[in-house]
């Protein structure tokens, strides 16, 4: 294996702009490596519980991978959002397998609240909140961005505004009403799939 | 119900919720005119505003790094680099990932140090060449040496280095549980290491926990000395430089300096140690940062003022009434604030000072004033701090009650001007629910500090009853707006907790009220309670309700109110209980629930304590608490906090048999207990909880050895408690406790040996020398003042009266 360098990273980041249509899937194989390397630091490191909810997984790997490569702000929000669209599906797809594993593929909805739920939970969680995510996205496209974008890429609303290309008020009212619009379906008893 | 109008729903939800919820049947009612769907879509996504407020606030990373774990690393073993091979990984730190590998040529083991991916710039190596001579040449007992470098077939870099078996400095500290003094000792060795470092020209630039471990005798080793700059790009002009740099280091420990991209030197070293004090001291790091990003991390380290460490120790853990001996006094106090107050407070921050020029002016300087801390000596960092100066001014009049009033009333004028300002600003109710925790804040801050710092002064009483009476009026207003609001709530059952706590909690400073104790707990639980009813999940009020129930068991048993106490107990074992069922992996849990048995026991009837008579319960609580710990030990052995409690409840049960006659069995027990005490309190000779425990074992084993008539074994075992209550005081001469436990162990040795109201040995002489010695400790002039309480004034007496006894059997039996 190959490292990738700083100018690697950067000079996909820049055919991406310029108009490379293969420049994404270049892209996340490198970011992939790099956001489970990371998480396994995390894990071996100062885990005191702070460090851990409060850094964002793909700001780390930006600057690792970019880090003071000059590219421009489309570049950087390519980046995130391609290391959001990476940690979510990373995430749900292990959730997946361990709910299947745990629960015999049964997916069970539950409060998605930090504080209350053990580990183990969380995973199912995470795939019921994947699916709402999923139904969300087919009316609300770009507020589904925006949770993808914070809950998964850990990214702030200034960022996300880059991203999306929207301003900062938008995107903190998509996420609002992401929020109600997910409890709500979260909140439906297996019965209610419509 | 759905609508196909997914935009104009969207657009009066996101508008309501700019709006106070009780405007938006208004608001709702204009927009959208009788179209009674579209309402009803709105309203029904409305209803879920309360429960969405914290919903996936926090993003999913700590799942995340979980779930990628999968444990590849970079190298692997058997594979051979330059002469070294590879054994095994040990771990990774924030540059790369560290291995065990064997020099082969000299057989010894060694670390290896992987530079991560994307640190390795072509230049480090280079710069590793130009500085390797300095670096191999730190020749420090606190250093771990630097033995070479090179560069994998791949091209990363690494560095060979001593191999340190031991833990990260925090870690060690909380595993032993060392108290403050110990920590800061410790700390002082890291500071010798640094300053000789600092001695020959190089600064560590990284230095926090990870880089710091302890071995098992006690002994810290600084690892990476001098790394940090050869990861340092100085080509890179400064901003980005910032960037790269905060992405290596643990951004928490950096300086305002480091974060502006500024020259380092050793001030930089001296700020990351106040870090890490400010860590060892209240478990928690200066600042919170709420952001990885590098401009905003920047801004947090330059610009915001730390906390007192006493404060953000205060918040620290509420659960705090850990368990005694037998022998009736309370633990070396643990991360006591009080203890933080003042002096250490001051220390910490100006080594914690924004501008280099500002902190300490030498490592040396730090460690010294940490000296001057430790001995009772006036340090360079004491500065008038608010507690300081209301202790002053108080202390100043000694009429005492009429001033120390004043200084609370100050305290509550400043509160009151805030609730009001708070009400002022109301009409946007986000702004003044923070209003409201700031006004939570300052109450909790300054009412409990101006409460410590005065309660040791003459004449204060009034004014401290003053301050809990207005703290109290304050809560229950306060308690009157907090309807419906379930956070603020919960901040009114931790502050009730506190003030219970300080009107009349036994086990600590209080003001001896225990009814008003009682009453404020009272208040705190139904709150609690409610909480937990109309939210069962809710977990933090249901511990809550577990924690103030111990509390009022502690305060009704200080009453003589045993009945209310068992049911008291019985309570918070339920809770206790429920948390650990739900949980069964979860050791602490199961710990915690053997502690709340441990409890249950002492008040049923333990005669050490106040207790309701109750020797079958108590017994029956006790074997319950065993069998938890025995099945936690069986599953982990190595487990301290398991190993402690099962000494502890060998011991309780061992005093419950022995009073019951049952003292073969008594024995037996004991026996057990001292089994896992003594091996314990060699795995951790600085903790001196641990010590003591194995000294009371042995004294446990003397006690049932003197009543058996065992009188060679009974001498034994009190030789042997002696003479480790002698090395405690040896260790720590200001400890009264431990004096106290010397003189006492010195008296019982006497018994044995020669008084004659007891099974003895008949060797009076050396008895009454026993005696002297026992004496000696108490009244010696290193002994602190604290020694003149009750329990030494009994003890002097008791000694006085066996010498007396000694001496008439004497003269009896030698007629002169």
């Amino acid at each position: 294996m190959t490292t990738p360098s700083p100018q690697d990273v950067t000079r996909i980041l820049k055919d991406w702009s310029d108009g490379d249509k293969d420049a994404p899937l270049k892209l996340m194989p490198l970011v992939y490596d790099e956001l489970r390397r990371l998480a396994r630091d995390y894990l071996r490191r100062e885990r005191s519980d702070h460090t851990l909810q409060a850094t964002a997984l793909v700001h780390e790997a930006y600057v690792r991978m970019v880090g003071s490569q000059k590219v421009g702000w489309q570049n950087r929000a390519h980046f995130y959002g391609v290391a959001a669209r990476l940690m979510r599906g990373i995430l749900v797809d292990h959730a997946r397998a361990h709910t299947a594993l745990k629960r015999g593929g049964l997916a069970q909805k539950l409060t998605l609240d930090e504080a209350r739920i053990l580990p183990h939970e969380r995973a199912a969680d995470l795939v019921a909140l994947d699916d709402a995510l999923k139904l969300l996205a087919q009316t609300y496209p770009r507020k589904s961005e925006v949770v993808e974008l914070k809950f998964f890429g850990g990214l702030e609303a200034k960022e996300i505004a880059e991203v999306l290309g929207v301003v900062e008020k938008t995107v903190l009212r998509d996420w609002n009403f992401a929020k109600l619009w997910l409890c709500r379906e979260l909140s439906k008893e297996s019965a209610g799939a419509d | 119900m759905r609508t196909d109008r997914p935009e104009q729903v969207a657009e009066l939800v996101e508008s309501a919720l700019e709006r106070e919820p009780s405007e938006w049947g208004a608001f709702l009612s204009e927009s959208c005119g009788g179209d009674e769907a579209l309402r009803a879509e709105v309203e029904s996504l409305l209803r879920h505003e309360e429960r969405a407020r914290d919903f996936i606030e926090s993003p999913a990373f700590q799942m995340a790094a979980e779930l990628l774990d999968d444990g590849r690393t970079e190298l692997q073993a058997g594979q051979t680099l330059d002469g070294y091979e590879i054994k095994r990984p040990l771990g990774e730190g924030g540059m790369g990932e560290v291995y065990l590998a064997r020099d082969v040529e000299l057989g010894r083991e060694v670390a290896v140090k992987l530079v991560k991916r994307g640190l390795g710039t072509a230049d480090v190596l280079r710069r590793f060449r130009h500085e390797e001579q300095i670096l191999a040449s730190l020749n420090h007992p606190h250093i771990a040496r630097l033995f070479g470098g090179g560069k994998t077939t791949e091209g990363l870099p690494y560095f060979v280095m001593e191999y340190v078996e031991g833990q990260p400095i925090d870690k060690f500290c909380d595993a032993r549980q060392l108290p403050t003094a110990a920590r800061l000792q410790l700390f002082r060795k890291v500071c010798a290491a640094v300053s000789y470092a600092h001695s020959h020209l190089v600064v560590h630039r990284d230095i926090k926990p990870s880089n710091i471990l302890v071995t098992p005798a006690g002994e810290p080793k600084l690892l990476d000395f001098g790394i940090a700059k050869l990861l340092d790009p100085e080509c890179a002009e400064a901003a980005s430089h910032t960037v790269t740099m905060l992405g290596v280091m643990t951004p928490e420990y950096a300086s305002p300096e480091q974060a502006r991209g500024e020259p380092v030197t050793t001030a930089t070293d001296i700020y990351s140690l106040g870090v890490l004090l400010y860590e060892l001291l209240t478990g928690h790091r200066p600042y919170h940062l709420q952001s990885r990003r590098p401009e905003e991390i920047a801004r947090v380290i330059c610009e915001q003022e730390p906390e007192r460490p006493s404060k953000a120790s205060a918040d620290f853990g509420m659960r705090n009434a850990e368990l005694k001996t037998d022998s009736a006094n309370p633990q070396t106090p643990f991360r006591n604030p009080k203890s933080l107050r003042g002096d250490l407070d001051n220390i910490v921050l100006l080594a914690l000072r924004k501008e280099p020029a500002r902190r300490y002016a030498t490592v040396e300087q730090f460690s010294e004033d940490i000296r001057r801390y430790l001995e009772g000596l006036p340090v360079i960092a004491r500065k008038a701090t608010f507690a300081y100066r209301a202790a002053k001014f108080v202390g100043r009049n000694k009429v005492g009650v009429a001033s120390a009033s004043l200084v609370a009333l100050a305290v509550i004028a400043g509160l009151t001007t805030t609730i009001w300002q708070a009400r002022v600003a109301r009409g946007e109710r986000a702004r003044a629910e923070r209003r409201f925790n700031d006004v939570r804040k300052l109450a909790n801050s300054n009412l409990f500090e101006l409460h410590d710092a005065i309660a040791n002064l003459p004449g204060s009483t009034p004014a401290r009853e003053l301050l809990v009476k207005r703290a109290v009026e304050y809560l229950d207003s306060l308690a009157q707006e907090a309807q419906g609001d379930a956070s603020l709530q919960r901040e009114l059952v931790a502050a009730y907790l506190k003030v219970g706590n300080v009107q009349g909690n036994p086990n600590n400073a209080n003001l001896g009220d225990t009814p008003g104790a009682l009453d404020s707990y009272r208040k705190a639980l139904l709150i609690a309670e409610r909480l937990t009813a109309a939210d069962p999940a809710d977990a933090q009020s249901r511990r809550f309700v577990g924690v103030i129930s111990e509390k009022m068991c502690d305060a009704q048993a200080a009453t003589g109110d045993t009945a209310g106490a068992v049911e008291s107990q019985r309570r918070s074992l339920s809770i206790f209980k429920a948390i650990a069922d739900a949980a069964p992996a979860d050791a602490a849990a199961r710990q915690s629930l053997a502690i709340s048995y441990v409890k249950l026991g002492d008040v049923l009837g333990n005669a050490n304590f106040t207790n309701s008579g109750d020797e079958a319960g108590a017994m029956q609580s006790y074997l319950s608490s065993a069998q938890i710990l025995e099945s936690l030990y069986a599953a982990d052995p190595a487990n301290p906090r398991t190993r402690r409690l099962l000494g502890l409840i060998y011991e309780r049960l061992g005093t419950m048999l022995e009073a019951a006659g049952r003292v073969d069995e008594a024995l037996e027990t004991y026996r057990k207990s001292r089994a896992i005490r003594e091996p314990f309190a060699a795995d951790f000779p600085h903790d001196t909880d641990a010590v003591r425990d194995a000294a009371i074992a042995h004294e446990k084993i003397g006690d049932v050895m003197t009543a058996k008539g065992d009188l060679q074994e009974a001498l034994e075992s009190r030789r042997k408690s002696l003479e480790i209550f002698r090395s405690l005081v040896e260790a720590d001469p200001q400890n009264a406790q431990a004096r106290q436990s010397l003189a006492i162990s010195y008296l019982h040795l006497g018994e044995v040996l020669g008084d004659p109201d007891s099974p003895n040995l008949g060797r009076r002489a050396e008895a009454l020398q026993q005696y002297r010695l026992a004496l000696d400790t108490l009244k010696a002039a290193d002994a602190p003042e604290i020694l003149n309480n009750a329990k030494t004034r009994e003890t002097l007496r008791r000694i006085q009266e066996r010498m007396d006894a000694v001496q008439s059997s004497s003269t009896l039996r030698r007629p002169e």
